[in-house]
């Protein structure tokens, strides 16, 4: 379980987190929805170390978040970033197997099984491996990005704008899959999105963050029944926008 | 020795422009955290060897024609100054004695470095600065895999080997470019000019270009591998880091032969 206690941050005098308070719960999917630049992607990010909160803490599992602890926690989560950020570099299945050669000091039989077999568990055409991120499309990089945070089979995987700049047909694609994924993998998983339709397809739990704080929580149902100003506000730019 | 007085006047000064001497001083801990966090930590170095052999073609291989064009013509230049300067008042043995010293001491270590940050340095800078605004740094941190030991690492090994042994390659071609002046265009007899060359050499001059090879590729490469890794957003961050490496390269490393020209002058 990840506990987020009193999470404050700023930036350039700029409060865009303002005591955060919020739980991740073993095997849920948890989406956290709200505009852009409200400081959903920041909240991911604190949660992993990579930026650091001005006051408040981060329990994953029990652990305090902090500089010594950082590296184990990370081992235990998997982030697949809204631009994928493969590396240029590196072909995909050196991409996916990065971790397992570098931390796990895999041999590298093990490593093109691991990867083969993950590239396959994200619906990817094997040939995909020995090609460069930027030779694929954007659906593949999506897939690939999520087959190098789940080979390590963690515990949590947060996804920052997982559906973001695909057309609708991918989008859907990547929702069952990330579905699909919890399920197989029994996973918790995180999603950050401002697409409603999204968060209500998929999710456990929808958490709502407005002008830095967790303005709602609650299940699906009760997201979409709720009277909170905040909710109803932002279903209806979103909707609207939707039809024109 | 700075006395009191002198002290007043730096700090004077310095407080004139408080934030731009901050920004150097954080600049200045961040290239030694740099260069001390990639090399004193517990790394993997043989399931690394892939990747610093990578960085020696990048750094060393890579930087081949460069170091030789400029070497040619550096020892061309050299020796053409001398013999026009002072070539009616020495003997043209001491012209020789002079390119050679000048050579193993000075211009082969420097003029290789400077080419090297141009091509190798601007390389790095450029290329882990765009891994940063692409969030490939990031990446590697969520996959518990430290940018220092992944990235910076490899780099600094490829720098330890390939600049001493391109400073070698420089003065073997700075040598070069002065015979070929010497030789070919003044009609000196080449086996004079080897005399000389061999006359004129000493182990310490050259373990002393050796120094600085190996210093100058770690200063160049920490400030590199660091102003990559703090390139702020967009194409524009990539820019200001890569201007920013080379300016603060190129000062460093006339700072840092300064002083070991100082060390070395004690023997």
């Amino acid at each position: 379980m990840v506990i987020i206690k009193d999470i404050c941050k700023s930036f350039n005098g700029k409060r865009v987190l303002n005591s955060i308070n919020l739980d991740f719960c073993d095997g849920e999917i948890l989406t956290i929805v709200g505009k852009s630049g409200v400081g959903k992607s920041v909240l991911l990010k604190l949660v992993v170390g990579l930026i650091d909160s001005d006051s408040g803490s981060v329990n994953v599992d029990s652990i305090l978040l902090d500089k010594n602890t950082v590296y184990n926690i990370r081992k235990k989560i998997g982030f697949v970033f809204q631009s994928s950020a493969l590396i240029e570099s590196l072909s995909v299945e050196e991409n996916i197997g990065l971790a397992l050669r570098y931390i796990y000091n895999l041999d590298d039989d093990t490593i093109k099984r691991k990867v083969i077999e993950t590239i396959r568990m994200v619906k990817l055409d094997e040939k995909v491996a020995s090609m460069y991120p930027s030779n694929l499309s954007g659906g593949m990089l999506k897939r690939a990005a999520i087959a190098r945070a789940i080979i390590l089979k963690p515990k949590y995987i947060f996804y920052d704008e997982p559906t973001t700049g695909l057309d609708p047909i991918v989008a859907r694609a990547i929702e069952e899959l990330i579905l699909s994924l919890n399920n197989k993998l029994n996973t918790t998983s995180i999603i950050v999105t401002h697409d409603i339709n999204s968060a209500v397809g998929i999710s456990d739990r929808i958490a709502m963050l407005s002008k830095g704080k967790i303005t709602f929580s609650g299940t699906v149902g009760d997201f979409n029944k709720t009277e909170n100003q905040y909710v109803k506000e932002f279903k209806a730019a979103y909707f609207l926008k939707q039809e024109k | 020795m700075v006395n009191a007085l002198d002290l007043e006047i730096i700090l004077m000064i310095l407080s004139l422009f408080p934030n731009k001497f901050l920004y150097f001083l954080n600049n200045i801990g961040g290239i030694y955290y740099t260069l001390f966090h990639s090399m004193f930590k517990k790394h993997g170095i043989f399931k690394k060897t892939n990747l610093i052999i990578n960085e020696v073609i990048e750094i060393g291989i890579g930087s081949i024609g460069v170091v030789s064009i400029a070497s040619i013509l550096g020892g061309l230049i050299a020796v053409f100054l001398i013999q026009d300067r002072l070539g009616s008042y020495i003997p043209e043995y001491f012209i020789i004695e002079a390119v050679a010293k000048s050579v193993i001491i000075e211009l082969g270590a420097l003029g290789a470095s400077i080419a090297l940050v141009g091509r190798a340095g601007t390389r790095i800078t450029a290329e882990i600065s765009t891994m940063k605004v692409s969030e490939e740094i990031d990446a590697l941190k969520t996959m518990a895999i430290d940018p220092y030991d992944y990235i910076v690492f490899p780099k600094m090994i490829a720098s330890f080997i390939s600049y001493p042994i391109l400073i070698v390659y420089s003065q073997f071609l700075f040598i070069f470019g002065a015979m070929i002046y010497i030789v070919f265009i003044h009609g000196f007899g080449i086996q004079s000019f080897l005399f000389g060359i061999r006359e004129s050499f000493k182990m310490i001059e050259f373990a002393q270009s050796m120094v600085k090879g190996i210093v100058f590729g770690a200063i160049s490469t920490s400030i590199s591998c660091y102003f990559g890794l703090s390139a702020s957003k967009g194409a524009k961050g990539v820019g200001e880091a890569t201007t920013t490496a080379v300016v603060y390269s190129v000062i460093s490393i006339f700072l840092a032969d300064f002083m070991i020209i100082k060390i070395f002058s004690i023997w």
